[in-house]
């Protein structure tokens, strides 16, 4: 009975809410936490990223393209067994929160998120994509992975008999990573604004850093987690994603197909709506926020699991009480359970 | 048999001489020690260390002259040879306080660790003062509790100061030069003569085994080594190149490298880029200091107090200072207005693209009775 109780309390809570102090205390610790001799580790599936002074750890992209910074006889030496360690530690890290590291710990992540807050309170309309760009952007990601494993290998070995990269490239995706030039920004450290004129190539690439950082800022104001779109640790992290023990499940033939969970993802992930027929629906794009389980009216057509326990499920009573009995426009436009066209319907209607 | 003895002694003696050697380098420092860092102050555009003589150089003209009286209402003479002399509007001179440069003698490789010694009576050293002009000047040895080269600078360029010890060991004499470059110049006095920064002298009668830096063909007065550039130093011997020898760079940061002259005496030695600062630290007349040394054996009969030795073994020592890199505070500059104009451009790409999608509002009726 009180298990029930408890389930019913945690069924009908403000996930939302909870999240958001998550966010705090999480971008506080990868920011801060160093100033406060924490230390979590060099592989983290984050981006707390080394270049902040403040940070506690490493994010795993920035050690892999270390590692991989070496000739083939090394990789395939003892001293390669670094690389499995290394994506061991990841993995062992990401097994728990799955996704969820994307919606709950990333700086990166939690930044995009109040920016977009900034936006709301400055009364900006925001804009999504159509579902032909969404499902061409979203592959960029898998290209800029691909890039960063092969690049550094390319610094050392030849590819085709074709000459190696200039080891200004060494780890490319640092330096193109918004991470780098902002995070170390909160630690009132503005030394990463800068163009490295040390060769060419870094001129080119640090150049690049410092534009997509100026797009990061600029795109996260006008679309809602518009860098995550593009984050190759979210490809990273899908890989894995099926044998994560935190899992979001939908039960297809309770699902009404109306449509709430896709209109209140921040990504703006369709299948989560569309799809009926997948048990395990985090997507690439997924983040785990579970917004989507909180906009499901339907009993228990959205779950989240860690193995096999339910530990948040889609209810009608949750759903009522966090959005409340209405069919105010102004209400429910709020919550970004309707849409511009849908409001524009129902004025006319009325 | 006992030639085949004294040849293993010379031997044993040549090794170890050089191990010392090699060990304990002894080069010029514009650095002062801690305990001498409040009473020395820096002077011109490479900023040397010097002292004010509390002797007014010349007579003063009236004996009425207020403190600071001497400072007020000087104009430059730029028409004067060598330091311009400073007068006073009306014509009269005017008398300032002369300024003392100081050097330290120093001793080890490491920069930063280089003991500062003192030199005895025993030791038989000279020091050699040589001025832009090539005449050379006076030069003392200040033996307080420690010890330095003082001298005055009035003539605007370089002056080399060099420091010649020698020591017979066994069939060898050893001759450790330290050499210091002095760039005397200061933008009060105007750039006249800027471009005289650019000739190199050299003693060859007084000095044997030499070392110069190269001058870079856009030099002027207002160059500066910086961290990261590159230097060619060329070492000469009796007037001549001389290929083949070692010589170790060494900076204050620790970094060391070691080259060997080509067939020019030449070595191209590029400086590590080893200053890194936040950009609110950042500090582009930070000074570092550098040293290099050089070492030399020639077969030479030469008479030393009295006796002959077979060998010379030279140890040449060079120091100056080094800047950080202007390419490290030029790029962040260049980051700031990357950022800005991709931010700029962003925030406009969205504005034309969100203002090109804006449709007219236009209602569509349906005719239900139609359905």
């Amino acid at each position: 009975m009180q298990k029930f109780k408890i389930k019913k309390y945690i069924d009908n809570s403000n996930v939302s809410r909870f999240r958001f102090w998550i966010q705090l205390v999480s971008f506080f610790i990868f920011v801060y936490g160093g100033y406060f001799f924490i230390e979590i580790g060099s592989r983290l599936p984050v981006f707390s990223c080394p270049y902040a002074s403040g940070s506690p750890g490493g994010c795993y992209l920035i050690g892999v393209q270390h590692e991989l910074n070496s000739t083939w006889s090394t990789i395939f030496s003892p001293r390669g067994i670094s690389i499995l360690k290394s994506l061991g530690i990841f993995f062992i890290f990401f097994i728990f929160l799955n996704k969820a590291w994307c919606g709950y710990v990333c700086p990166l992540g939690t930044l995009q998120d109040w920016i977009t807050k900034l936006r709301k309170f400055m009364g900006f309309s925001f804009v999504r994509y159509d579902e032909m760009s969404f499902k061409k952007l979203k592959k960029i990601k898998y290209l800029i992975l691909v890039l960063l494993i092969l690049i550094p290998l390319a610094i050392n070995n030849s590819f085709f008999g074709l000459p190696v990269l200039p080891h200004g490239m060494h780890t490319p995706f640092c330096q193109i990573c918004p991470a780098r030039i902002i995070l170390p920004l909160f630690n009132g450290d503005m030394s990463q604004i800068f163009v490295d004129f040390t060769d060419t190539t870094t001129i080119i690439m640090t150049s690049l850093g410092l534009m997509v950082a100026a797009i990061f800022l600029v795109g996260s104001f006008v679309k809602k987690r518009f860098f995550c779109f593009f984050c190759p640790m979210s490809a990273l992290q899908f890989l894995f994603s099926k044998i994560a023990i935190l899992r979001l499940i939908k039960d297809g033939d309770k699902c009404t197909r109306c449509g709430n969970c896709s209109r209140v993802c921040d990504v703006g992930i369709t299948e989560i709506a569309d799809d009926v027929l997948s048990k395990n629906i985090v997507k690439d794009d997924c983040m785990m926020c579970f917004k989507c389980v909180e906009a499901c009216p339907e009993e228990g057509a959205l779950k989240v699991k860690v193995v096999n326990f339910d530990i948040f499920s889609a209810t009608e009573e949750g759903f009522f009480k966090r959005y409340g009995e209405t069919d105010d426009p102004e209400h429910l436009k709020k919550h970004g359970l309707l849409n511009s066209n849908e409001e524009s319907k129902k004025e006319n209607n009325d | 048999m006992i030639k085949i003895i004294q040849n293993i002694v010379v031997f044993i003696f040549l090794f170890f001489g050089f191990q010392i050697n090699a060990q304990d380098a002894i080069w010029l420092s514009n650095t002062p020690p801690v305990s001498m860092e409040k009473k020395v102050k820096t002077s011109g555009m490479h900023r040397l260390s010097a002292i004010d003589s509390k002797k007014l150089r010349g007579k003063p003209d009236n004996g009425n002259k207020k403190k600071g009286d001497q400072y007020k209402k000087i104009k430059t003479d730029s028409t004067q040879k060598g330091r311009p002399q400073t007068t006073v509007k009306g014509g009269k001179k005017s008398y300032r306080p002369s300024t003392k440069y100081l050097q330290w003698i120093r001793k080890g490789n490491s920069i930063q660790n280089a003991q500062y010694i003192c030199l005895d009576d025993k030791t038989d050293y000279e020091l050699t003062l040589m001025s832009p002009e090539g005449n050379k000047e006076k030069i003392e040895i200040v033996t307080d509790s420690i010890c330095y080269a003082k001298f005055e600078l009035n003539e605007e360029g370089y002056y080399n100061t060099y420091l010649t010890i020698k020591k017979a060991v066994g069939d060898t004499l050893y001759v450790n030069i330290a050499k210091a470059e002095l760039l005397n110049h200061s933008c009060r006095n105007g750039h006249h003569k800027r471009l005289e920064a650019r000739p190199v002298r050299t003693y060859p009668k007084i000095i044997d085994f030499e070392m110069i830096r190269s001058r870079n063909p856009h030099e002027d007065y207002h160059y500066f080594t910086s961290s990261g550039s590159e230097e060619v130093f060329k070492v000469i011997y009796d007037g001549k190149p001389r290929s083949g020898v070692k010589v170790t760079l060494n900076t204050e940061k620790g970094w060391s490298k070691t080259f060997v002259t080509d067939e020019n005496g030449e070595i191209n030695a590029q400086f590590i880029q080893d200053y890194f600062s936040k950009w609110q630290e950042l500090n582009n007349r930070e000074i570092y200091y550098y040293m290099l040394k050089a070492d030399y054996t020639t077969k030479k009969d030469i008479h030393y107090k009295g006796k002959d030795y077979s060998y010379v073994h030279y140890t040449l020592t060079m120091s100056d200072g080094y800047r950080p890199a202007r390419t490290m505070y030029a790029s962040m500059v260049w980051g700031l207005i990357v950022f800005l104009i991709a931010l700029i451009a962003s925030v406009a790409g969205i504005f034309i693209y969100k203002e090109r999608r804006k449709r007219p509002y236009k209602e569509i009726k349906f005719n239900e009775s139609n359905n």
